[in-house]
């Protein structure tokens, strides 16, 4: 079909002014901040109901046109770039948080809703209510991160957003809206259980088996008390001694560590980053919250006994200072003292480049991936720029390695793509699995993994969408 | 203000990271041209990535849809306040420097802001008056005239205020809190030329300049030891642009800061009540671009009788009006759609009236008062500071 056709029946649907072929808006939703190549759509649209997205996916498997789902393009891994051009669906307009279930303790939310807004009507509505928050811009999607198999500073706990969701409404690829989790058989979207879990359908498929239209996500009671504290490290196997033996206890809902970089860029942005070698290497920052003051005492004096333990073993660890105590020497640590924030430190490289290779993996081998992607990461000449924390109550860990870039220079964007390519198959390696994966990563999972699997993904991929118009080209599908 | 060649090095700093669509904390949109067209484009992101785009080759002024993004903006300055990268800090300064850009290359402005430029380069003024139209709003008072008597401070009027009648009420209260305070002033009549705010903001830098050379040199030559000015806009455009082409040896002042001054000093004292419920609207150009926020509401607040409220969005955090950056003459629409949400926020927390310290604002939401069919009231500052001084 002629664009300019495509573009009258996508008006049709949705109006005029949510069709845009506008070059300059075709440049911006062609590029992400990441490496990734840039790709450009033929057309962006903007729907603001499910029976529009309904329709828009109806035209689009009719004519096999490709569709990439959007809502702040923050993914971190190209994955919103419509490899295969066709139509950016951008779903920021379906912002509203329809049910705030308190006696159940979930919100069902559509796909524009970002964290700002879940913690703003939250705090303000629902005050006895908390969600869980990543690092992220504050503008990115809830439903995005939950469906990215995202992490957030309840993970240590819970573990990953995925399992935060109860269930979904979803515009199939054919055009057809299902209800998966409870919502299938239930007025209440309580959970996913007791039915044969069709979540796993669309979760972690990067947008390629369908539009998720409605999402319920658990909220959890918001204790009277939290607390934040931070506790530095010398090297990396104190770090992670420390970071063990915390998470081991279950107490804390966050364990989350960084390494010296971002403590360097947060206290002086854009200063040349090297480390004396008496400075920590790495630091770790517990939350923890409580009803009771008791309760409150007993984990931060845990924290404390820990700390002194691992002494008596000759592990050194300083002693551990409170958000509020860091705040007053610099007022910039407040950015991590409450979530969603803004990591403006962090991203403020120059060049506006910013990537990653996150990973999930096996706990035990924690210290050996740190120190060998430190090692990749010195051999580019990036600084060795880690976050990583345990999961679900240390049944796993997230090594996620970060390289700020210059995006304007071509030689630079080329050495980031060969250190994350390095920095990949070093975490496959180990047994860690690289998480959003960009399409290139994806192709390194996909050679290593068992073929039969493999097989499985494309066969559900094709009964789903016989067309390949959901997100090609990511999965290698 | 920065050239176009300046603008390029901060093409490259903005991430995306849509941290400048909304009020951090608050989660209330902050963006009026991304609320209102809603696509990433329109966002300051939007028009920083349009830099990026134009610097590879890729997109060009030439084309009208991007003229659109540059455009559709007000130029509130509130992107900047939310963004905390250093891009953040020089926002409003780039998308000026890509209009001025896209009128160099002779594509720039919309069409229907050319006329706001031509009027400028024909009467001095932007509203297609001849310039004798600047004194009807005088008649019957007695002002010093600059050109021919001498004072220590000079009334700067501003074209809007002088050449709407609907906001000659703006210089005729603030000539009699001035008379009232006795303060030693006069103006320059016909003589007054535009301050080049329209035509800096619209990017036209060639005429802009000539505007405030032009100004600057009279300014000095009548010896004042002030300027007061009545619009927010000339007030940012003389203190905040000006430096750049030749210096005042005056001092500038915005009417609602004088008349803080005036209070202080005791030469001004309120009498009488006045009893309504009103709020406060901070035009972006006195507000956000130079950080004057406290002198009119504390003018307000001490009128006896006010029941001041705030609105959800204030001080930095303020809903623009939508009126401008060219935007009311431009798009229209936009305008008045951005300009009932703040109506909507002003209504929302219980006020009879709006009070501002702008023309454009007052002429903006005032239009959107109408269409909204709004019982609330749009007053200028002043207006209310002459009701409790008589
Ligand atoms: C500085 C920084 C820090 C970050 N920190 C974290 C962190 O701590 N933890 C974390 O988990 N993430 C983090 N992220 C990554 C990311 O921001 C989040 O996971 C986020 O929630 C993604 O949302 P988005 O709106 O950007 O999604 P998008 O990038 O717009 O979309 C993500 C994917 O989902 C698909 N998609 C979009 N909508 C739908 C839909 N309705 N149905 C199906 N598929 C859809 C898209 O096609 C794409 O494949 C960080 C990002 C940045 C820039
Ligand atoms: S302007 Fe600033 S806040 Fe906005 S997207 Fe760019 S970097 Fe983020
Ligand atoms: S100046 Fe105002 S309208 Fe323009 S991009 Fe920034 S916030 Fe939006």
């Amino acid at each position: 079909m002629e664009k300019a056709e495509l573009a009258r029946r996508l008006a049709e649907i949705i109006g005029s002014e949510y069709v845009s072929g506008d070059p300059d808006t075709l440049f911006i939703y062609s590029h992400d901040m990441t490496e990734n190549e840039p790709s450009e759509p033929d057309l962006v649209v903007m729907p603001d109901s499910v029976e529009e997205v309904q329709s828009i996916v109806r035209l689009a498997n009719e004519q096999r046109i490709p569709l990439t789902p959007f809502v702040a393009g923050a993914n971190v891994g190209g994955l919103a770039i419509p490899r295969e051009g066709g139509i950016v669906v951008d779903l920021k307009r379906m912002k509203r948080i329809l049910e705030v279930n308190e006696d159940n303790m979930y919100v069902i939310i559509e796909p524009g809703v970002t964290f700002g807004h879940l913690r703003a009507c939250l705090d303000n509505e629902h005050p006895r209510f908390r969600y869980a928050y990543p690092l992220s811009p504050p503008y990115t999607s809830v439903m995005c991160n939950a469906l990215l198999d995202g992490l957030t500073n309840l993970s240590t706990k819970h573990g990953d957003m995925s399992e935060w969701i109860n269930s979904l409404e979803v515009v199939l690829p054919t055009g057809e809206v299902v209800n998966i989790g409870a919502a299938a058989a239930s007025k209440y979207w309580f959970g996913r259980a007791p039915l044969p879990d069709l979540a796993g359908l669309f979760i972690s498929w990067q947008g390629t088996t369908g539009i998720v239209t409605k999402m319920a996500v658990q909220i959890c009671p918001k204790y009277k008390y939290r607390k934040r504290m931070f506790v530095m490290a010398y090297d990396i196997d104190s770090f992670f001694a420390f970071v063990r033996r915390c998470a081991w206890t279950q107490l804390y809902d966050d364990i989350a560590g960084f390494s010296w970089p971002a403590a360097k860029m947060m206290v002086a942005r854009r200063v040349k980053l090297t480390r004396d070698p008496d400075e920590p290497e790495l630091g770790a920052y517990l939350d923890f919250s409580g009803d009771t003051k008791k309760e409150m005492e007993f984990k931060e004096a845990m924290v404390r006994d820990i700390i002194k333990e691992l002494k008596d073993k000759g592990i050194e660890l300083e002693p551990p200072l409170l958000v509020d105590d860091l705040v007053k020497i610099n007022p910039d640590y407040l950015k991590l003292a409450e979530f969603p924030t803004t990591l403006d430190f962090l991203i403020d490289y120059g060049g506006g480049g910013f990537t990653w290779v996150g990973s999930y993996g096996p706990m035990s081998k924690s210290e050996e991936g740190t120190k060998k992607l430190f090692a990749v990461m010195e051999k580019y000449g990036f600084p060795p720029f880690l976050v990583t924390r345990p999961m679900k109550g240390a049944h796993y860990q997230v090594l996620r390695f970060i390289a700020p870039f210059d995006k304007s220079d071509q030689e630079q964007v080329k050495k980031v793509r060969e250190l994350c390519r390095e920095m990949a198959e070093s975490l496959l390696d180990l047994g860690f699995i690289p998480y959003k994966a960009p399409p290139w990563a994806a192709e390194l999972i996909l050679k290593r993994a068992d073929p039969n699997w493999v097989k499985l993904l494309k066969t559900i991929k094709n009964t789903l969408d016989p067309n390949r118009i959901m997100n090609p080209g990511k999965w290698g599908l | 203000m920065l050239d176009y060649e300046e603008a390029k090095t901060w093409f490259y700093r903005c991430l995306r990271c849509g941290t400048c669509k909304y009020i951090f904390g608050l989660y209330l949109p902050s963006c009026p041209a991304g609320e209102m067209f809603s696509f990433e484009s329109y966002y300051s992101s939007g028009k920083l990535w349009i830099g990026r785009g134009l610097a590879e080759g890729k997109l060009s002024f030439a084309d009208p849809s991007l003229l659109q993004k540059l455009y559709a903006c007000t130029t509130c300055g509130s992107c900047q306040v939310q963004c905390s990268l250093p891009v953040g800090e020089h926002s409003v300064d780039i998308f000026e420097a890509l209009r001025a850009e896209a009128v160099r290359q002779g594509y720039g402005p919309m069409p229907g802001q050319k006329h706001l430029l031509e009027s400028i380069k024909n009467y001095d003024n932007p509203w297609v008056q001849p310039r004798q139209a600047r004194e009807r709003w005088a008649r019957g008072l007695e002002i010093k005239d600059l050109s021919k008597e001498k004072a220590r401070v000079l009334y700067y009027v501003g074209c809007t205020a002088e050449l709407d009648p609907q906001l000659h009420q703006i210089a005729r209260s603030t000539v009699e809190i001035l008379q009232r305070a006795g303060v030693d002033f006069g103006w320059l009549g016909r003589e007054e030329v535009c301050c080049g705010s329209v035509a800096m903001r619209l990017g036209d830098r060639e005429d802009f300049r000539r505007l405030a050379e032009n100004n600057i040199e009279r300014f000095n030559e009548l010896g004042v030891e002030t300027i007061i000015t009545s619009c927010a806009g000339c007030y940012k455009t003389i203190t905040q642009d000006y430096p750049s082409v030749g210096k005042i040896n005056a001092e500038v002042v915005h009417s609602s800061q004088f008349v803080q001054r005036l209070l202080q000093q005791k030469k001004l004292s309120f009498k009488k009540k006045v009893e309504l419920t009103l709020t406060y609207h901070d035009p972006c150009h006195l507000g956000r671009h130079r950080e004057v926020y406290d002198e009119p509401r504390q003018v307000l607040q001490s009128i006896k009788g006010i029941n001041f409220v705030e609105m959800r969005r204030t001080r930095e955090n303020s809903w623009c009006c939508g009126g401008g950056g060219g935007v009311r003459a431009g798009f229209p629409d936009f305008a008045q759609e951005t300009a009932i949400l703040r109506i909507k926020e002003a209504e929302e927390v219980g006020a009879e009236g709006v009070v501002s310290t702008c023309p454009f604002c007052f002429q903006n939401i005032a239009g959107g008062i109408a269409a909204a069919n709004s019982p609330l009231k749009m007053i200028d500052l002043t207006e209310i500071v002459s009701r409790a001084i008589r």
